[in-house]
């Protein structure tokens, strides 16, 4: 049976530009935060920001760390989902190209199965059964993946998992694809100072 | 400047800042503050003051402790509005808030209202999220009363 492929998008988004977003968002919220404090430490100085007008320091300082929180798991959100398509592409490349090594053919197998629509867990099983070595990255990344569900289903129950800051994120995923045999799609980014 | 300065310079620099401002006698300001609180609590007592020759209103009175800087740690009253079946807090937040001269809430169970002071009047304010502030007359007063009573 002929499976259909899965159209790749060329314009994805990946790291680096979520990263730069992230940099760049940290250092408009730093400079925000400047703004509120100036115009709480001088009344003269005005600000026209409504979410924050007749707001005490204590408040303001809440509000802030409430926007920093919002931008962190914002941003570990979309990390995460490029990650999981990064686990995917790998898979579909190995299928694509029929390589010879052993997690191929276990993926060839699979996608005999299943074709190109697969379950993450399943593909990070099979890598965890052929090597275990790497088994203390995968099961860090998968409680990054738990944490990413939380946080793609509305965060409506209290998360009990570990939680996650974009650093920790993209430190986990690099470990994880960096210590994969042949991962050739994933490009290392050293992480900049946000 | 990251590298060149130590972390002490940098609080030092970061402080001066913060209090670089014009000159201001905050000890005034504070009892502007309080006195202001005083006379809106007046206010409000004349135009409950039917309601409470019924016997349908009873208004009491708490100290409260804020802490703020530059003003330090100071009393201050707030409001308790009780009917038999209910009760609405008026509790001074602060006197330094952005774009203000001050704040208090207006607090019934979970439902809140701010009511803020700018330009020497009273207003109430509210975040829906979007921001809208109203004059605070004896109108919109009991309008918003009884809108938290019922």
């Amino acid at each position: 049976m002929t499976r259909k492929k899965i159209p790749l998008n060329p314009d994805r988004p990946r790291v680096r530009e979520i990263w730069d977003y992230y940099a760049a968002s940290t250092k408009a919220l730093k400079l925000y935060q400047k703004e509120l404090l100036d115009s709480l430490a001088n009344e003269n100085v005005q600000s026209d920001s409504n979410e924050a007008r007749f707001m005490p320091k204590s408040e303001v300082f809440d509000l802030l760390e409430s926007y920093y929180t919002e931008l962190s798991q914002e941003v570990v959100l979309t990390l995460s989902s490029i990650f999981e398509a990064e686990l995917r592409l790998d898979y579909q490349h190995r299928v694509r190209n029929r390589f010879k090594d052993d997690i191929s053919k276990s993926f060839r197998v699979l996608h005999k199965k299943h074709g190109e629509r697969i379950r993450m867990e399943t593909l990070l099983n099979v890598w965890k059964k052929r090597y275990s070595e790497c088994g203390r990255h995968i099961s860090l990344f998968e409680r990054l993946i738990l944490f990413r569900h939380w946080l793609a289903h509305g965060r409506y129950w209290i998360n009990k998992s570990d939680e996650f800051t974009p650093e920790l994120s993209l430190t986990c995923a690099d470990n994880l694809f960096t210590s994969l045999p042949n991962f050739d799609t994933w490009e290392s980014i050293d992480q900049p100072n946000t | 400047m990251p590298g060149t300065e130590t972390f002490t310079d940098f609080l030092k620099r970061r402080k001066e800042e913060f209090n670089k401002e014009p000159s201001v006698d905050w000890d005034k300001e504070k009892e502007d503050w309080i006195a202001s609180v005083d006379a809106l609590y007046k206010k409000i007592e004349r135009w409950l003051k039917q309601a409470q020759d019924e016997d349908l209103l009873k208004i009491q009175y708490e100290d409260e402790e804020l802490s703020e800087e530059r003003l330090g740690s100071y009393k201050i009253r707030s409001m308790h509005i009780d009917s038999e079946f209910i009760r609405v807090k008026i509790r001074p937040v602060a006197r330094i808030v952005i774009g203000g001269k001050g704040r208090l809430d207006m607090i019934c169970g979970s439902k809140k209202m701010m009511i803020v002071r700018s330009d020497d009047k009273w207003k109430f304010a509210i975040r829906t999220p979007k921001f809208e502030s109203w004059p605070l007359n004896k109108k919109s007063f009991t309008e918003i009363l009884q809108e938290m009573m019922e």
